[in-house]
């Protein structure tokens, strides 16, 4: 199924890029599309308590099933007001 | 985006006028109205800020800005909520966020901005960068 990625702030900034289509397996979480971006374990670990994350303007939970057209964000911690 | 109950919250590109916004309260049952202003700062703990982005998720920001004006108005009773949160480049002394609570008292009026604020800073997806005044940046994390 595909699904959409939108960065921001300092993930966009490390990433180089403000969003992507992906195509992940079905049943897929946040979590494991988290560690696709971050292969790497030490720093899927960091990511993975550093960000929030939001599934279609909501937020979710890392371990919550995703769906086709699922727009997916991982949300550094926020510095509004 | 404004409710049936005259509310309103939105993320804008413009720059705030309060004096316009204050305007907007009018209601003759209402003996109170608060109000807050936040507005960027000329320096942050021992650094001296030129200047600040502000980067939205605006559909999720401006989602979660009815849902806290939502919780503030289940809570307290508030007669009309105006919340206005500005993105884009920001210097020294520009208003970034703009908050006003008309009640018929004034401890619904204090306490409905108090919170308001203070969820934005939780929970709405916006961020800021900080450009300092020896060219060095950096995105900014809870204050």
């Amino acid at each position: 199924m595909k699904i959409t990625i939108r960065y921001f702030a300092q993930l966009k900034d490390q990433l180089h890029r403000d969003w992507e289509v992906m195509t992940v397996g079905d049943y897929a979480n946040p979590g494991e599309v988290l560690r696709l971006i971050f292969p790497k374990t030490k720093e899927y670990e960091v990511m993975k308590r550093y960000l929030r994350v939001a599934v279609n303007s909501e937020y979710a939970r890392m371990g919550d099933l995703l769906h086709d057209g699922d727009e997916v964000v991982f949300i550094p911690p926020v510095a509004g007001g | 985006m404004e409710t049936k109950t005259q509310d309103i919250c939105e993320i804008t590109t413009e720059p705030i006028r309060p004096s316009r916004l204050n305007e907007l309260f009018d209601d003759p049952s209402c003996g109170a109205l608060t109000t807050f202003t936040g507005k960027v700062r000329d320096h942050h703990k021992e650094r001296a800020v030129l200047s600040l982005t502000y980067e939205a998720n605006t559909p999720m920001s401006e989602k979660i800005l009815r849902e806290i004006i939502g919780e503030a108005r289940r809570a307290l009773e508030v007669k009309r909520l105006i919340v206005v949160h500005r993105i884009g480049d920001l210097s020294v002394g520009e208003v970034a966020v703009w908050i006003g609570v008309e009640s018929a008292h004034r401890d619904s009026a204090f306490g409905a901005c108090r919170y308001i604020i203070e969820e934005i800073k939780k929970r709405v997806p916006i961020w800021k960068k900080e450009r300092g005044v020896d060219g060095s940046e950096r995105w900014l994390e809870v204050c």
